[in-house]
């Protein structure tokens, strides 16, 4: 992990609190991965493990509740969070790093033609020299996404929610950045629109390199992208290893029933369900977080398991893999 | 389908009226386009289809929440007629429970669960002496146990899961013969959302309920019910045994979406899926002849553009909407050939 050289994103020990009424809430509790350039990245998890979270931490778009904010993200081998605010929007957000918002169809500004709305990011980063050149460049990105020029004069609600998730996609793609934060891109899209988008997304990791971090809930649809997999519970991660060993076979208990709960629509499988309730954040158990709707749950899951390489790349925070 | 059927559905439509100026009207949009369908007791149904398909105006349409253009509706051997008021309407409510999509809009936030499920009760003349003792039952069969827990909480209280689990129970409350479902789990976590299925399952099994599952998501189907019935712009193109629907999808449309859906596996990330591009149509001025020929790749012209398939049946039991499939046709296959 202290390599820092050839990786494109290293986080390490990320955390992001909030300060509620209540009492701290821990979202994001000490995450560490490293990511290489090309191969995406899927984080999977229930809801209100802290996945939409961590990318919003590693973008830094903090609400003001903010509690705690420590670790550190390396971003091309610099310590991206040693970045003052101004300096952090101006060389990183948006033209090294961006994010696809979840319902991100419902993120377009209704009064602002779409053209005017992709091609945006490169008037404020300075990376075009007038609206002409900038909505050229928004033409292009639309064709690269699958949506046709046309639509660049019209408004969003003229555009079918599949179409507003290309723009929306074209305009976290327009600036050429190296990372792209995918949270639920297809969640609220039909089966065939979800397909197609997926295709668009695999073609442009093909054809341009670009890396994807893709947070999702749904696992079937995850492994249409992934090359990497991590598992996110309680706020941390449990499991993160290659998408072909994942799929086949997880380790963590989590990451186990995880996936035997994924129903299936070729195969005939027994479906397994998750008992209880994921921790509350807010005072999360101490020890492992799972312990307590774990099968395999032994003495030694009071304390808390670290997250350490088990080989062949493949890290697990439990203590049966210790 | 045997003889008792408990729902019979026959050339269904429901259309909504577009604009209205007096009598001027620009057009209709036509939710739901002749439908057809038995349900016979015991028996779950699950209607798969994109959104903006119709399902869930079917299934307002069935529960009575809107009155159909034309078409009959029998459940239980009671013609339906669009009962707005009165005793009819007092029935349907009874024999038919609704699922709804979303749990916690469905559940009034400010009423306990005790009262959220004591109102159907109330309203339907149960005896106060009864209306405990039948509240408990119910929830000890949506496995909201043990019961004392749960009946002074607030639906805000309950966790996704609990919360649709207290929305089944409300729609068991009064023992309806009928459940309809519209997209039950959709909202929930994966994790969760086979545990639901599975309680519904069970329910359905024990009451001999008939249930109609109404979902976009193939992959749970299996799970869940005997059938499933295809539905794209408005029409129930396809209408087969599960099984039979998975492995050998007539329709061009099923096999897209057959197609769409993955399962977990790592291969996917190397494929690129052939599915058609394109949107499902406008509803208001639906495409003449085949709904689905415009992003068909067998379209055959002069064939599909021009008339409205019937609905063939290539095989036993498996009921197709599609000219591909018409009489002494025998349907070629590209991949095979």
């Amino acid at each position: 992990m202290t390599d820092q050289s050839n990786g494109l994103l290293n986080v390490e020990d990320l955390k992001l609190h909030f300060r509620t009424r209540k009492g701290p809430v821990q979202a994001v509790d000490g995450v560490t991965f490293s990511l290489e350039r090309g191969p995406a990245m899927v984080v999977v998890g229930e809801s209100g493990c802290g996945k939409s979270t961590l990318a919003r931490a590693i973008l830094r778009l903090l609400p003001r509740n903010v509690h705690a904010y420590t670790g550190r993200v390396f971003l091309n081998g610099t310590d991206v969070m040693k970045l003052g605010e101004e300096r952090f929007r101006k060389q990183v957000r948006w033209v090294q790093m961006s994010l696809v918002a979840q319902a991100a169809m419902n993120s377009l500004n209704p009064v602002v033609k779409v053209g005017d709305q992709v091609a945006e990011p490169l008037l404020v980063h300075r990376k075009a020299a007038n609206r002409r050149e900038a909505l050229g460049r928004a033409a292009e990105a639309f064709r690269m996404v699958g949506v046709s020029t046309d639509f660049l004069e019209r408004y969003p609600f003229e555009l079918s929610g599949g179409m507003r998730q290309r723009a929306v996609l074209a305009m976290a793609l327009i600036a050429n950045p190296d990372l792209v934060f995918l949270d639920e891109p297809t969640s609220a899209l039909d089966v065939l629109t979800q397909t197609n988008i997926m295709n668009v997304l695999k073609g442009i990791k093909r054809d341009l390199g670009m890396t994807f971090i893709l947070i999702t809930h749904d696992i079937a649809t995850s492994s249409e992208l992934a090359d990497r997999a991590a598992v996110m519970y309680g706020g941390q991660l449990v499991e993160l290893c290659d998408a072909g060993t994942f799929f086949s076979e997880p380790l963590h208990p989590y990451a186990r029933k995880l996936m035997a709960s994924v129903p299936t629509l070729r195969e005939d499988k027994a479906l397994d369900f998750i008992p209880g309730q994921p921790p509350s954040l807010l005072n999360p158990p101490t020890g492992c977080r799972f312990a307590e709707r774990c099968p395999s749950r032994f003495e030694k899951c009071t304390e808390e398991p670290p997250f350490q390489d088990v080989g062949d790349g493949r890290w697990v925070k439990c203590w049966l893999h210790v | 389908m045997t003889d008792e059927a408990l729902l019979s559905v026959s050339e269904l439509r429901t259309w909504y009226e577009l604009r209205k100026w007096g009598f001027f009207h620009a057009g209709y949009v036509k939710a739901v386009d002749g439908v057809s369908f038995d349900l016979a007791r015991r028996e779950a149904v699950t209607i798969v289809g994109e959104s903006g398909s119709g399902k869930s105006t079917l299934a307002k349409t069935l529960l009575g929440l809107v009155p159909p253009t034309s078409g009959e509706m029998t459940i239980a051997g009671t013609k339906l007629d669009g009962e707005k008021k009165g005793k009819g309407l007092a029935w349907v409510r009874a024999n038919v429970g609704f699922v709804q999509q979303d749990p916690y809009g469905a559940l009034p936030p400010f009423m306990s669960v005790q009262r959220i499920l004591g109102e159907p009760l109330e309203i339907h003349g149960v005896p106060k002496t009864d209306q405990e003792q039948r509240i408990r039952e119910v929830l000890e069969e949506v496995r909201l146990i043990p019961y004392g827990d749960f009946i002074h909480k607030y639906p805000h209280m309950l966790s996704g899961g609990q919360q649709q689990r207290l929305v089944i129970a409300r729609a068991l409350v009064l023992e309806p013969k009928l459940i309809v479902a519209d997209e039950p789990v959709s909202m929930l976590d994966a994790s969760v959302r086979v545990e639901v299925l599975q309680l519904l399952r069970r329910i359905q099994e024990q009451h001999d309920l008939g249930v109609i599952y109404i979902t976009h998501d193939l992959s749970t189907v299996r799970y869940f019910s005997e059938f499933a019935f295809v539905m794209y712009a408005a029409k129930l193109v396809e209408k087969a045994e599960v099984k039979e629907l998975i492995h050998n999808p007539l329709h061009p449309y099923s096999q897209a979406l057959l197609t769409a859906i993955s399962d977990p596996d790592a291969a996917n990330a190397h494929i690129i899926k052939e599915v058609p591009g394109g949107e499902p149509p406008s509803l208001v001025r639906p495409p003449s002849g085949c709904r689905f020929h415009p992003r068909c790749k067998h379209f055959m012209e002069g064939v599909c553009d021009v008339d409205e398939p019937p609905a063939f049946q290539p095989v036993a039991g498996h009921e197709v909407e599609c000219w591909l499939y018409r009489e002494g046709e025998v349907p070629v296959d590209e991949e095979s050939a």
